[in-house]
């Protein structure tokens, strides 16, 4: 690693019109494919790529990767302002983004949401620098083991989220991983609980799930109540500038948390196949188990909304660095993205550490550029989207269930998915109405699968010893620590908990 | 801006000159081209960059919708349940024929009433193994003193029933880890958790190429120096399920409108077809992206697909066995050979072999030329579509559609 060469390629992006104009349009792109419940950044890059088609290689890359580098930044707005989140990695947001807009806090939370996009973006680029060297070995570290083991480690986070009544959670958690045990058997490929359903056999859609449990009950209760969202007497809508920059500076204000959840989630999107809806829910947990206050959690706490999504932006460098070095991508978007490298004439693999080097660091310059440049073009816009939660509820409400049921559906283009979400959404409201945690189910649907999966994986390649490993130790001792952390404040203060109002 | 306009008409002109013999049915419609996976990937590629050259030969706009789930067959039975208007078509895994084969639940098409259009690659399957296993020829697998650990996707899946199906022809002594999506069986190989991996050679090719492991065999294709598979099996069965995936290979990125679909408009859609595939722009185009074309079309392509799902019944047992799937029913459409004077017993070829078979007066349904009929309206003759089961003593059929 040669300073030189690495500040040639600050200089190159930076000094280049080209590069800078392209990346100051990908931005904007890449936050609206975000930010539109049910399109998400993969069919972003699908639909760039034949404009990119021709373009200089490094131009198309940057541009390409700008564009998505930034989708979750985007994602967040719906997720804190509706309840509604853009894409699947930006569900977490919404368990204190939308309390904190109720709250008539949405410019903080927007700012917060944005301030931590960025600064995980950063520290993404800047973690891909610094493991290149300690790539291999970490990538490599990985395996179905240790992704059981650390799913089990996200499935205990079920106790911290629980609320109230550890019971009550549990239940519901289990109510979730339940639900994600509807789909082809990964190891037999016997239907379960499919009801000779197509739709059903690749499993519950996460987004439809989130959407049903969150977002409609939200909604149902709106329209009951009356009023807007922001339920504040006294607070006017206006165009409040401070309260964003408030929000980025919470992220400074928690700058501990912001860097383990960066990096986290970098590590995340480092090793491909966990995916960054268990990234941020990881991270999510991890948030409200080393908060001091973990009773702030669910009622809109601002790390809640930070420590998702650092993750989800973070996760897009580490999830760049086994793309560009071994040709494996990190993520399904990287994957696409891998696609549109080979048509422009990149090859990614292990000759890019010798040859490619250039190539590398303008990417990693564009991701850390892209993050801080989506805080600056929407901060203005940020107080404007703020006042849409003081509009009377009757308006706002056709709209929201409009982008809810259009996620559902173009998720995967299917109208089934629309019945589900209804069901769903009957189910989240009286969850809501009787006081029942949601969270847990959302963590049980989505890391179900991925321990179930890894499971039969690890079994199969080392038989029932596979913990005995010393990686998988180390994930253990993780497992009974944050056990042992519940219980032993459990004991010490038995009033103080999670109590959610979402 | 008079010299713009001039040079715009110019454009559209010549525009209009070269695509001048296009059918007048398609000026201007809309086509909807089904891919039935998500955005992005293989199958979706292929789709968008020939939707882009077939709306131009056409004169239409192509729409290319994704319709992803339950390994492609969601796509797939939307396409079969189209309107067959010509304005519908669809690409699917080709792996469908081995779920056709062995009447895998949720199939709800006849690959075999498709009206093919073409296929746009043939998709050679490789043997790699990984450079951790140790391993660097298909000899030090074959004498492997420990069952090599195989990475596929799901359990039915195109790439599971490959390795299923290679494992048998060749006798290896393998164990199938199933489960590994995208690329992450090449990661597991990396890691040395598993030590190998059957899948298409092209996808494949930048492992190899970066070090991280060695082509052992392949099955099909042009494989520089790579030894064909079909040289490595020694037994009849063996050499005739290699033959089976072979033929499957040549078949990538198939594209068919659904069934009934008006003559004309297959017609109108295959010469385009054709025309897209040859264009020089769409040649350079792919190349640019890393995906090879190796076309075939119409009649060709719907030859080869009914061959490769008329399989005889000891076929069959063979693929069902290698996957350990239940067969129930074989399907096959052949002339009756022979009927005895009762009209009880019949003879018929079902793949190379001659099957004979007693019918049942009440549990056999039979139709002659689409309408219910009995036993006794059958003739020596008659082309029949024969479901029978293989399991079944008396190879006794379920249903007969014959006509003639």
């Amino acid at each position: 690693m040669q300073i030189e060469q690495v500040l040639s390629s600050l200089l190159s992006v930076v000094g280049s019109p080209t590069l800078m104009g392209l990346i100051i349009l990908a931005v904007p792109i890449g936050m609206f494919f975000g930010a539109i419940p049910g399109l998400g950044g993969k069919l972003g890059i699908v639909l760039l790529i034949p404009f990119v088609f021709g373009m200089d290689p490094l131009a198309g890359a940057v541009f390409l990767m700008a564009m998505h580098a930034v989708v979750h930044t985007g994602g967040s707005i719906p997720s804190i302002l509706f309840g509604v989140p853009g894409t699947g990695p930006d569900a977490a947001t919404i368990v204190d983004g939308f309390p904190m807009t109720k709250r008539g806090e949405a410019g903080r939370a927007l700012g917060a949401s944005l301030g931590a996009s960025g600064f995980g973006g950063v520290v993404g680029g800047v973690f891909l620098a610094l493991m290149l060297p300690l790539l291999r070995p970490v990538v490599l570290a990985f395996s179905p083991a240790e992704f059981f083991l650390l799913a089990i480690f996200g499935i205990t986070f079920i106790a911290t989220l629980s609320g109230k009544s550890l019971r009550k959670g549990l239940l519901v958690g289990m109510l979730g991983l339940m639900l994600s045990f509807i789909a082809l058997d990964p190891h037999t490929g016997a239907q379960r609980y499919t009801f000779d359903m197509l739709f059903l056999w690749d499993g519950v859609d996460v987004i439809t799930a989130v959407l049903g449990i969150f977002a409609i009950p939200e909604m149902i209760a709106l329209g009951a109540k009356g009023g807007s969202i922001a339920q504040v007497t006294g607070k006017a809508a206006r165009y409040n500038l401070r309260e964003v920059i408030d929000g980025i500076l919470d992220v400074f204000r928690h700058l501990g948390l912001s860097i383990r959840t960066s990096l986290i989630g970098a590590g995340i999107g480092m090793v491909p196949g966990l995916g960054g809806d268990a990234a941020s829910w990881i991270c999510y947990g991890h948030a409200v188990q080393s908060s001091k206050t973990p009773e702030r959690f669910g009622k809109g706490a601002v790390e809640g909304v930070i420590a998702p999504e650092t993750a989800n932006n973070s996760k897009e460098g580490g999830a760049l660095l086994p793309t560009l070095f071994f040709g494996v991508p990190g993520s399904s978007g990287m994957a696409i993205m891998l696609g549109a490298f080979v048509m422009l004439g990149v090859k990614p693999g292990p000759m890019m550490a010798l040859t490619g080097m250039d190539f590398v660091w303008t990417l990693i310059w564009t991701l850390c550029i892209a993050n801080i440049l989506a805080v600056a073009m929407f901060l203005a816009c940020a107080p404007a989207f703020g006042m849409l939660t003081f509009v009377r509820g009757s308006l706002i409400i056709p709209f929201v269930l409009t982008l809810a049921f259009l996620g559902s559906f173009l998720s995967h283009s299917a109208w089934e998915n629309i019945v589900l979400l209804c069901l769903l959404g009957t189910l989240g409201y009286f969850l809501k109405k009787y006081g029942w945690p949601r969270p847990p189910f959302v963590i049980g649907l989505v890391l179900g699968p991925i321990a179930e999966d890894s499971l039969h994986k690890a079994l199969a390649i080392w038989g029932p010893t596979f913990f005995l490993r010393p990686q998988s130790l180390i994930m253990v001792a993780l497992i009974v620590a944050s056990l042992a952390v519940y219980f032993w404040r459990r004991r010490k203060r038995s009033s103080v908990e999670v109590n959610y109002d979402i | 801006m008079r010299v713009l306009v001039k040079t715009l008409l110019l454009g559209i002109a010549l525009t209009l000159a070269g695509t001048a013999n296009a059918s007048e049915f398609y000026k201007g419609k809309t086509i909807t081209y089904i891919v039935s996976t998500s955005p992005g990937g293989g199958y979706d590629t292929y789709a968008r960059l020939i939707a882009k050259y077939l709306g131009k030969h056409l004169e239409a706009k192509v729409l290319v919708k994704n319709l992803p789930g339950a390994g492609h067959i969601v796509g797939t039975n939307t396409l079969a349940a189209s309107k067959p208007d010509g304005l519908t078509i669809g690409t699917f895994n080709t792996g469908l024929i081995y779920a056709q084969i062995l009447k895998r639940e949720g199939v709800q098409f006849d690959l075999r009433a498709f009206e093919w259009i073409g296929k746009a690659a043939a998709d050679p399957r490789a043997l790699v193994l990984g450079a951790e296993s140790g391993m660097k020829t298909y000899e030090d697998l074959a004498a492997a003193d420990k069952p090599v650990k195989f990475a596929t996707s799901g359990v039915g899946s195109a790439s599971y029933t490959d390795t299923q199906l290679i494992r048998s022809a060749l006798d290896l002594k393998i164990e199938v880890v199933p489960g590994f999506n995208g690329n992450e069986g090449e990661l597991a190989m990396l890691r040395g958790e598993i030590g190998a991996q059957v899948g298409s050679m092209s996808s494949l090719q930048s492992f190899v190429d970066n070090g991280y492991g060695v082509f052992a065999v392949a099955i099909g294709g042009d494989a520089n120096g790579v030894p064909q598979a079909a040289g490595k099996a020694t037994t009849e069965k063996g050499k005739s399920i290699i033959a089976l995936v072979q033929a499957m290979s040549e078949l990538g990125r198939l594209t068919a409108a659904p069934p009934g679909t008006p003559a004309e408009r297959v017609a109108d859609l295959r010469a385009a077809y054709e025309k897209v595939l040859t264009d020089p722009q769409l040649l350079a185009e792919a190349e640019k992206l890393g995906i090879p074309i190796q076309p075939s079309y119409g009649e060709a392509v719907a030859g080869l697909v009914g061959d490769a799902l008329n399989q005889s019944p000891a076929t069959v047992e063979i693929i069902a066995a290698a996957v350990n799937v239940e067969i129930k029913l074989v399907t096959v459409k052949t002339a009756l050979l022979d009927l005895s004077p009762d009209f009880k017993k019949i003879k018929f070829a079902s793949g190379d072999a001659t099957i004979k078979a007693k019918i049942s007066g009440s549990r056999t349904a039979i139709t002659v030329n689409g309408e219910e009929a009995k036993r006794k309206n059958l003739k020596v003759g008659m082309v029949c579509e024969i479901s029978y089961d293989p399991e079944h003593e008396d190879n006794e059929p379920k249903e007969m559609a014959c006509e003639g």
